[in-house]
């Protein structure tokens, strides 16, 4: 399926996530992303700002990443991105992240606090084995595109519209456009992330993009005891 | 990554070494020029660390202040709205009687307190709804943690005719209803932020959640000297005519500078506004006063520069108050302006200077201070306020008369009422609630 499912690592607890992860890479989910919690995400919506300040109590960094390096062995094919907020991976001292992700073969990282052409960025760019994914949105002007596909990312995370994680879902006139010139400066995956909760919507993305992109809607699921249905529904009805 | 991102560290290194040029041929402290001109660091510190789709707002923003900071009609229209709207200059008033009786140092308060609103705060209010205008937007977003910088912006707001949309901690909406009020019926719409710890970090988040939906139309006025570029430097340049108007009336009070100028720091915006005009004049000693709380324990004070560590949090690279993992802590302080996580870049880069020394006051000094002042000079100053102005009291002693300190003033302590009435007289409040409810 060509859904890159978002969970955040340890909520509401490690034990849960090892569920949900092995349920997901089960019905076919092309690619996870494991969020390593931040008690103040400043990106997300309400439901995943709640998970996140409750599993930062429950675990490390350093803990969430043995957690994604036990599940990459588990199951080394599975494609993940680690996500995380600037400050997270900088605490836990960025070349100490990097060895770790080399270690666990993860090569993807997305922050969406890190402009790609920082001074502090820079250190991830100068590393051959990891990439970090640029997340862009429908207002990046072609300069700062350029800038962005300039270090050759394998996927890029688009905004489906000026919205945050767990809003109501729509997709911008530019988006179209924008996916095309993306894809003339460099053969990029192309994901279309924010607000996506059906298999409808998962389509409406397919259409012009590569993969969609869900979060809240699986943590809610997950919250009300859905998530199989809804699991269900998507290896039924996603194209 | 490749070209572009070389070439902009090599323009930046250019640009350093011009400026060391001038450095070696000019006076030995040149920080004025070096804050004035950033492209966003100082030092190591600042920075722009924000999602890309918020990348053109920061920068319209930057290219229109570089604008308007040297353009004529501009800085008189700011000039008239300080004068005009304001009340500015506000007084220097010496404290003669709290002087003496300490028997020391003579100080000096800024009395900020006395304009529009009751702080400061109206002074980069009024500075970034004019960028605002310029910029052609229609809707100002904010954040406030004890309501006095929404109460500003909705003030302003409502003179220009601008849309006002305030966050607020879901506690501080609570705790501080009677600002609340004030920002309604100023025309405001003040939105209670649920999630998290419902205090000034989650409004911050907020207030950022709301420009990533709406991000053509809004300006999102940021309350201190805090977030990412270019806001560290705007609310500097709009606060630093407290500093000038400092330095002409104590030059006219006592026919030179002030030996110590000493401001609480929150963020860091009445500091920034108050040190800034004298960051080059070396004989000036600058203090800053952070909120001590009730102890040193992690999540009972808001000091960032005494107890922190370097991170990067809400769009800049500073000091916060975090875990060993990079969480942010919860802080404390019993004046809600000072009770924040993370500090100005500017002032922890003239930290690491040695330019800007740090220590702090707890809530019971900033609480005596206040009841001192109070009853020495007549004067009500603001919790956060009087937590500079404990300070002052504590080193007074130690200095002869002929020693000068200005205190900022930053706010007056109307504000206060229902923290300052519980604390000094809890059962006459009481007692006034109960029989406003009977009546």
């Amino acid at each position: 399926m060509k859904i890159m499912a978002h969970t955040v690592i340890a909520y509401p607890d490690l034990e849960s996530t090892k569920v949900v992860c092995e349920k997901y890479i089960a019905a076919g989910m092309e690619i996870l992303e494991l969020q390593i919690p931040f008690s103040h995400p400043t990106a997300d919506g309400s439901i995943l700002t709640q998970a996140n300040r409750l599993a930062a109590k429950e675990i490390s960094t350093s803990g969430a990443l043995d957690f994604v390096e036990e599940l990459k062995t588990q199951h080394p094919d599975q494609k993940v991105m680690l996500m995380s907020y600037v400050n997270k991976i900088f605490s836990f001292g960025i070349q100490n992240f990097i060895s770790r992700m080399k270690k666990m073969k993860v090569p993807y990282l997305i922050i969406p606090d890190l402009p790609f052409d920082s001074p502090l960025a820079q250190k991830f760019h100068e590393d051959d084995y990891v990439q970090l994914i640029p997340v862009l949105s429908a207002n990046t002007f072609s300069d700062r595109l350029k800038l962005a596909m300039s270090s050759k990312p394998d996927y890029v995370y688009l905004m489906a519209d000026f919205k945050i994680t767990g809003s109501q879902f729509s997709l911008h006139e530019n988006i179209k456009n924008l996916i095309s010139k993306i894809k003339e400066l460099h053969p990029a995956k192309v994901g279309l992330g924010f607000g996506i909760s059906n298999a409808e919507q998962v389509n409406q993305c397919l259409e012009i993009a590569d993969f969609s992109i869900i979060g809240s809607a699986l943590t809610k699921a997950c919250d009300e005891g859905r998530i199989d249905g809804i699991l269900k529904e998507f290896q039924a009805e996603v194209l | 990554m490749t070209e572009p991102v070389l070439m902009k560290f090599k323009s930046k290194m250019e640009k350093v070494a011009i400026k060391s040029t001038i450095k070696s041929t000019a006076s030995s402290t040149n920080y004025k020029n070096e804050i004035y001109d950033s492209d966003g660091y100082y030092g190591e510190y600042g920075g722009v660390f924000i999602p890309e789709v918020l990348r053109n707002n920061m920068d319209e923003l930057t290219h229109t202040f570089n604008a308007c900071k040297s353009d004529p009609a501009f800085l008189a229209e700011l000039d008239l709205a300080f004068k005009e709207f304001s009340g500015r200059p506000t007084a220097l008033t010496p404290l003669s009687k709290l002087s003496d009786e300490l028997g020391g140092a003579q100080l000096y308060l800024k009395r900020e307190g006395l304009n529009h609103t009751g702080a400061h705060k109206i002074n980069h209010c009024i500075g970034q709804v004019l960028l605002a205008k310029r910029m052609g937007k229609t809707r100002i977003i904010a954040e406030t943690g004890a309501g006095q910088h929404g109460y500003a912006t909705a003030s302003v707001c409502a003179r220009y005719g601008l849309e006002c949309i305030i966050y607020m901690g879901k506690i501080d909406y609570e705790r501080q209803r009677p600002n609340v009020y004030w920002m309604e019926l100023l025309g405001a719409k003040v939105i209670p932020v649920t999630e998290g710890s419902q205090t000034l970090n989650d409004a911050v988040i907020a207030a950022f959640k709301d420009l990533i939906a709406h991000p053509k139309e809004s300006h999102y006025l940021l309350g201190s000297a805090v977030g990412p570029h270019p806001f560290p430097l705007i609310n500097t340049f709009f606060q630093k005519v407290v500093g000038e108007e400092i330095k002409s009336q104590i030059t006219e009070q006592i026919g030179g500078l002030p030996d110590q100028c000493i401001a609480c720091v929150g963020g860091g915006s009445n500091a920034m506004g108050m040190f800034y005009e004298f960051l080059d004049d070396e004989s000036v000693t600058l203090t800053g006063v952070e909120a001590g709380g009730k102890s040193s324990k992690g999540g009972e004070h808001a000091a960032k520069v005494s107890f922190g560590k370097k991170g990067i949090f809400e769009g800049y690279y500073s000091y916060f108050l975090q875990d060993n993992d990079g969480n942010i802590n919860d802080t404390h302080s019993v004046s809600a302006g000072l009770d924040y996580c993370g500090v100005s870049p500017i002032l922890a880069h003239l930290y690491d200077k040695d330019r800007v020394g740090f220590s702090y006051a707890t809530d019971d000094q900033a609480l005596n201070a206040v009841q001192v002042l109070a009853q020495k000079e007549g004067i009500i100053l603001a919790l956060e306020s009087a937590h500079a102005l404990a300070h002052a009291m504590k080193i007074a002693p130690e200095y002869s008369k002929d020693h000068c300190i200005v205190v900022n003033g930053s706010g007056r302590g109307e504000k206060d009422l229902f923290i300052t009435m519980r604390h000094f007289q809890k059962d006459k409040m009481m007692a006034f609630l109960k029989s406003q409810l009977e009546s």
